[in-house]
């Protein structure tokens, strides 16, 4: 039996004057993997910048389990281009705290940094500018600056948006290796449901009236769906997939 | 630092030091005679100009923070701000009848003041539905409004008063060149120290909260930094030209450079020379001291845009965004 990783406690989240969910109240364990989705503007994001102590809930409470360690993974890039950052330097950015106070590297940033970036297929060109970057290789900088300090809670707000297929069930490969080496669990915001469905056992449904949490079998209901998106929705499985399709 | 840093700072260094020796020698053909004068004088000249180069190297390394978080104008609220504190204590001293002639309280005061400003901007920016610009705009509009009115009050120490704000570029004494240095050291120790806590904050303080760090405070350091900069810098050299150097090194490195430390090196080294080189243009045709670091500082700007244009375009420079 997995510890309970996060506990949300009638927790609501929104911005004052304005919730986002009704009050949801879940036990998740660790390794677990959780889809968050919703139609557009329905507080997926709010609810993980919540998650990640960004913005206060509006009411409730959620407790994260002592000694759990986030890497994040915005939805765009939030760097002004201004900043003349290079791919090392966001590197070191996910392993603040573990750098040498005087000097500009050290070992064990360097085996990480050489690790993380060839497990995402990033091979040289460390120190081109991040602005420099096309949206897919920005992308992968910003999942290698998350992943750099191996965090045991991965949050993703909608990675994919730049990035293509084969990368992506590249990723998918890498963080099943992970949860069977180690505690690590993903926190995953996406809009394709066809891209989160399978990849998670656990779901956050943010719909028009009301927010459903729970096991993905017991969340992922054509009913359910079709509620959240105003649309109907039919659910099928297609090669041991589950395929959703807007009618 | 990597051998590619490394060799764009040596690139950089070429160019600016052939654009000073340049102007050195342009100078010297126009002039030849003052020009010698001005070499030949250096003992009068070395304190004010080393207090130069000194808040030259302070207002680049803080006005890069200024040019990369946006808040250019900055500077001059903090400078206003600084300006109401020494207006106060005058102010407060002749209420008791007291002379604060040759005193470091109404520096301090001005110190207080500015970082109070500073201060202001920090915790509304954080809370207040506005723009930076429109923060900064009303407490520079207040401390300017208030140096008038309690200034229309002050009947003694005028000079001294002037002295603290608008600097006296060629009367920098020893003492002077303590305090200057002293603080100067400080700030940049800080900087050294604190620089990836500084710039990642800068640039990403939603991730950098995640990971823990306390943005908030890392955020208040670094204006407490750029506070005493502009105080003790603008008592030596004015509030123009101190806001010249807190804009036109870091405008040059970020335009023209690639990389955090190829700027930072660039914005120091325009830095450094840009008071000596106003100071040369002042004694050779007997200009205002400020005005003349400007008219360098502009000098430099466009051998900044040649540059670009000639050297970096060709050898696939980057496309940096226009700061600031």
């Amino acid at each position: 039996m997995e510890d309970v990783l996060l506990t949300l406690e009638n927790l609501v989240a929104g911005y004052p004057g304005r919730a986002l969910s009704a009050p949801m109240t879940l036990r998740i364990p660790e390794r677990a993997r959780v889809g968050i989705i919703g139609a557009n503007g329905s507080g997926k994001t709010t609810f993980l910048r919540t998650l990640l102590g960004l913005t206060p809930p509006l009411e409730g409470s959620y407790a994260w389990k002592v000694g759990t360690t986030f890497g994040y993974v915005p939805q765009e890039n939030q760097i002004d281009p201004l900043f003349p950052l290079t791919i090392d330097d966001l590197l070191k950015m996910g392993m603040m705290g573990k750098l040498p106070r005087f000097g500009s590297s050290s070992r064990a940033f360097e085996e990480a940094a050489a690790g993380t970036l060839s497990e995402l297929g990033m091979t040289g060109g460390r120190h081109r500018l991040v602005r420099e970057l096309s949206g897919g290789q920005r992308q992968r900088a910003l999942i290698a600056r998350a992943l750099i300090s191996r965090p045991k809670v991965l949050l993703m707000d909608e990675p994919f948006s730049f990035l293509d297929y084969v990368f992506h069930q590249k990723q998918r490969e890498l963080f099943r290796e992970w949860q069977e080496k180690a505690a690590f669990s993903l926190f995953l915001v996406e809009h394709d449901l066809n891209l989160v469905v399978n990849q998670v056992d656990w779901i956050v449904l943010f719909g028009r009236n009301k927010t459903l949490c729970g096991k993905s079998t017991d969340v992922l209901t054509e009913s359910a769906l079709s509620e959240a998106y105003g649309s109907n929705v039919r659910l099928h499985e297609e090669q041991g997939e589950i395929q959703i399709h807007f009618l | 630092m990597s051998a590619s840093t490394r060799s764009k700072v040596r690139y950089r260094f070429t160019f600016y030091s052939a654009v000073t020796i340049l102007l050195l020698a342009i100078g010297w053909a126009l002039d030849p005679l003052e020009t010698r004068h001005f070499f030949q004088d250096w003992v009068l000249w070395h304190e004010p100009i080393l207090g130069g180069v000194i808040c030259g190297v302070l207002a680049a390394v803080l006005g890069m923070y200024m040019l990369l978080n946006r808040i250019v104008f900055i500077s001059l609220a903090v400078s206003q701000g600084a300006g109401l504190g020494i207006f106060a204590a005058f102010f407060i001293a002749g209420l008791f009848g007291a002379s604060l002639a040759g005193s470091p309280l109404a520096l301090l005061s001005g110190f207080l003041f500015a970082s109070l400003a500073a201060l202001l901007f920090t915790s509304a920016r954080r809370t207040a539905a506005t723009t930076d610009e429109s923060l900064i705009g009303l407490i520079y509009c207040a401390a300017s409004g208030l140096i008038v009115f309690i200034g229309d009050r002050i009947s003694e120490g005028r000079h001294d008063i002037e002295n603290l704000l608008f600097g006296s570029a060629v009367a920098v004494t020893r003492s002077d060149l303590i305090l200057l240095g002293a603080i100067a050291a400080l700030a940049v120790s800080l900087h050294s120290l604190f620089r990836r806590e500084f710039l990642y904050v800068s640039a990403d303080p939603g991730f950098m909260a995640i990971r823990g760090f306390r943005t908030a405070f890392w955020k208040i350091l670094l204006y407490f930094t750029l506070t005493l900069g502009i105080t003790v810098s603008m008592r030596t050299l004015g509030s123009l030209p101190v806001f010249a150097l807190m804009v036109v090194p870091p405008w040059i490195a970020l335009r023209n450079a690639r990389g955090l430390k190829d700027s930072f090196a660039t914005a120091v080294l325009v830095g450094a020379v840009l008071p000596p080189l106003g100071y040369y243009l002042s004694f050779l045709y007997s200009f205002p001291t400020g005005a003349s670091l400007i008219v360098v500082a502009l000098i430099y700007v466009l051998a900044a845009i040649f540059e670009k244009k000639v050297f970096i375009r060709r050898t696939g420079g980057s496309p940096a965004p226009g700061p600031g």
